[in-house]
């Protein structure tokens, strides 16, 4: 069930208890009080026709034994006086013998054998055919010699009328009252809850793999808390799926790239050999496909070496010992020296002192990357600088060539394995695509990082800022 | 002449099927790019398309949208061999999907049943008094037919295919019987033997010691 509406009911329930016992708690008592009042009216007026009735037949010499004959002067009496004949009574003996009367009804034999000689009493009857509510009251008038009895009775059928009524009334008011207030309410916690409908919106279509979608957050009570809270939720929850995406989709096109890597070869030695063998081939032939075959087999090792390292790279724990930079970078030069040369280009080292805590062999790969980019980009007579500078947080080294340089947008894509800017003569200097690769991960053990300024015909420059490994600081 | 275009950027892989189609007797065009194989098919008239999917600049994949409505048969030849990729090739307009590394005779025999299947080929092949009609499937001998079982016809037109080309006896196998080779030779070499008394090709099929057949033609 909504929300809403269980606010809505509860509350309906709540107010329909409260309102309905409350007025009916009222009415009941003001008809209670009512009631009292009557009664008491009653048996005043009673006692009042009581005494007037004892004083009449005390003044006139009444007694029981000559009721019978003063009867009639009595009865005039009564009738005379306009105190009396304003009231309808009756007067039996205790054995219920009229005397005098001017009800209809006959003598109450009940109430008469409920009261004694000296109190008084009352009761209420529905006169059932009529429906009237009728107060009987009765008391004793005392003679010298004794007894007789006073009745009245008193029509209360009003007071029974006016409770009915009001409580038809209150009846009405009640349900009014609820009905609209329930209805307010409905409306009112179905406002109050918009929030927690949008938030549950969210939250389904987040289920459903919508990871982009947003809670909206109104007000900053409890609820609008909840919100911001989920949404923050949803921010950690789409970046950690987007960077598993990433990764899926990295070591998707990683697979790709590498089934590639390893068939174009192997499609070159098979099909070659193949002809190899079941062919007359001419000379010229042969040594065509006897080149190829040595050619892609060489690319095949070449591969294989620079997975293998990028594997090692990838899952040693680096060696932290301190390495003398200036020495590195100089080793380095020494080792680039003639192949540099061969190709007619000059080399220059500039490294300033510094040390730095690190794996000596991985460092010296990554700069060994960097100087073969550099010679393979620059065209003979070209120049090669190597700098080595110390800077706050460990060493910096930057390869700085004259070569063909890099498109701006290939920059961002150059470390990904196996990309080629160019990839023919990449093949042709029998290059991967993964030495770049390597350096990233050799630089980030390091906790460094590669950056690359380059300018399309003018030259490339590798800047690698390293920190050093973690416990080395 | 049939005419086959080979984009192929890998210079060892285009040589390879250069080589092998002009052995063939087909003539092969070699090119590097998507953008230049598309000016090619403006310019001259190719029957074929030999097409790599991973092309530097357009690829494989997005030249053969381009292909597709100029009707040239096209079939892809590359690494990917997800099955995806396959029937976006294929549902792309393509012909034929031959996934890297592939034996020479298999590609001739995909190339030549695109190029049947266009009606591009010799549908007669005449040697000596032969006669091979691949659309009928009949074959005659001095004018009278020969009757041939399933495998023996398919033996016949690999042996076609492969003109001095020596045929390793799994590769025969493979390709007549669909099968993994599992070592029994003797089922091809039965085949072999009705076949050269049916056409009396006892000469023209010769036997290769230790490798399997050659079919020997004078060029």
């Amino acid at each position: 069930m909504r929300f809403s509406w269980k606010v809505t009911i509860s509350t309906l329930c709540i107010l329909l208890l409260s309102t309905g016992l409350g007025s009916y708690l009222l009415i009941s008592l003001s008809f209670q009080s009512a009631l009292e009042r009557e009664i008491a009216m009653a048996q005043e007026e009673m006692q009042l026709l009581r005494v007037s009735y004892e004083a009449v037949c005390s003044a006139r010499g009444v007694t029981l034994e000559n009721m019978k004959e003063r009867s009639r002067s009595l009865t005039r009496t009564l009738e005379e006086a306009a105190y009396f004949s304003d009231h309808q009574f009756r007067v039996t003996t205790a054995d219920g013998e009229r005397i005098y009367s001017t009800l209809s009804s006959s003598s109450d034999r009940e109430l008469l054998s409920k009261i004694g000689p000296r109190s008084s009493g009352y009761v209420l009857r529905r006169n059932e055919p009529a429906g009237r509510y009728l107060l009987h009251c009765a008391g004793p008038v005392v003679l010298p010699d004794g007894v007789l009895y006073m009745e009245t009775v008193r029509d209360v059928s009003r007071l029974f009328h006016d409770r009915e009524t009001h409580y038809q009334v209150y009846r009405w008011i009640v349900l009014l009252v609820v009905g609209v207030s329930s209805a307010v309410m409905f409306v009112l916690s179905y406002w109050l809850t918009a929030p927690i409908r949008s938030l549950r919106r969210a939250a389904n279509q987040l289920a459903q793999g919508d990871y982009s979608t947003r809670a909206q957050v109104m007000g900053g009570d409890e609820i609008g808390e909840l919100a911001g809270n989920f949404n923050h939720m949803a921010d950690a929850i789409e970046k950690n799926v987007q960077e598993l995406e990433d990764a899926a989709r990295r070591q998707e096109d990683f697979t790709a790239s590498f089934v590639h890597e390893l068939k174009t070869p192997l499609t070159s030695i098979i099909g070659y050999a193949d002809m190899l063998r079941s062919r007359d081939l001419g000379e010229d032939m042969r040594f065509k496909a006897a080149s190829y075959i040595f050619s892609e087999g060489k690319r095949l090792e070449n591969l294989s070496l620079s997975l293998m390292s990028l594997q090692v790279v990838g899952r040693s724990e680096t060696e932290a010992r301190p390495v003398n930079m200036r020495k590195l970078c100089a080793e380095a030069a020494r080792i680039s020296h003639p192949a540099m040369k061969a190709k007619g280009l000059r080399l220059s080292v500039q490294a300033e002192e510094g040390t730095l805590q690190g794996d000596g062999a991985l460092l010296q790969t990554l700069l060994q990357n960097l100087l073969d980019n550099a010679r393979k980009a620059t065209a003979a007579g070209g120049q090669v600088a190597l700098t080595g500078r110390k800077t706050e947080e460990g060493y910096q080294v930057t390869v700085a060539d004259q070569g063909r340089g890099i498109p701006a947008g290939e920059l961002d894509k150059i470390t990904e394995p196996f990309y080629m800017v160019d990839k023919s003569r990449s093949r042709a200097e029998g290059g991967a695509g993964l030495g770049l690769a390597l350096c990233k991960r050799i630089a980030e053990l390091h906790r460094g990082r590669l950056r690359f300024e380059s300018k399309e015909g003018q030259g490339t420059m590798v800047t690698v800022s390293l920190g050093g490994t973690a416990d080395g600081q | 002449m049939v005419k086959i275009l080979i984009v192929e950027d890998e210079r060892p892989i285009a040589d390879l099927l250069d080589m092998s189609l002009t052995a063939a007797g087909y003539s092969c065009d070699c090119l590097d790019n998507g953008a230049a194989a598309a000016d090619a098919v403006e310019a001259k008239r190719y029957d074929l398309i030999l097409l790599d999917v991973m092309l530097p600049g357009i690829d494989g994949f997005e030249l053969m949208e381009y292909l597709a409505p100029l009707g040239i048969p096209v079939i892809f030849i590359t690494a990917r061999s997800a099955v995806k990729d396959k029937i976006k090739g294929l549902r792309l307009g393509a012909d034929d999907y031959i996934v890297k590394p592939f034996e020479i005779a298999e590609l001739l025999a995909r190339v030549e049943t695109v190029l049947r299947r266009y009606h591009k080929t010799e549908s007669r092949i005449v040697v000596d008094d032969v006669v091979v009609d691949t659309q009928s499937r009949v074959v005659t001998r001095s004018g009278k037919i020969v009757q041939l079982t399933a495998k023996e016809y398919n033996l016949l037109v690999l042996f076609l295919q492969n003109k001095n080309i020596a045929l390793f006896r799994e590769t025969i196998y493979e390709r007549v019987w669909e099968n993994e080779y599992m070592g029994d030779s003797r089922t091809v070499d039965l085949h072999v033997q009705r076949l050269r008394k049916k056409l009396g090709w006892q000469e023209r099929i010769a036997a290769v010691y230790k490798v399997g057949y050659r079919l020997e033609v004078e060029e």
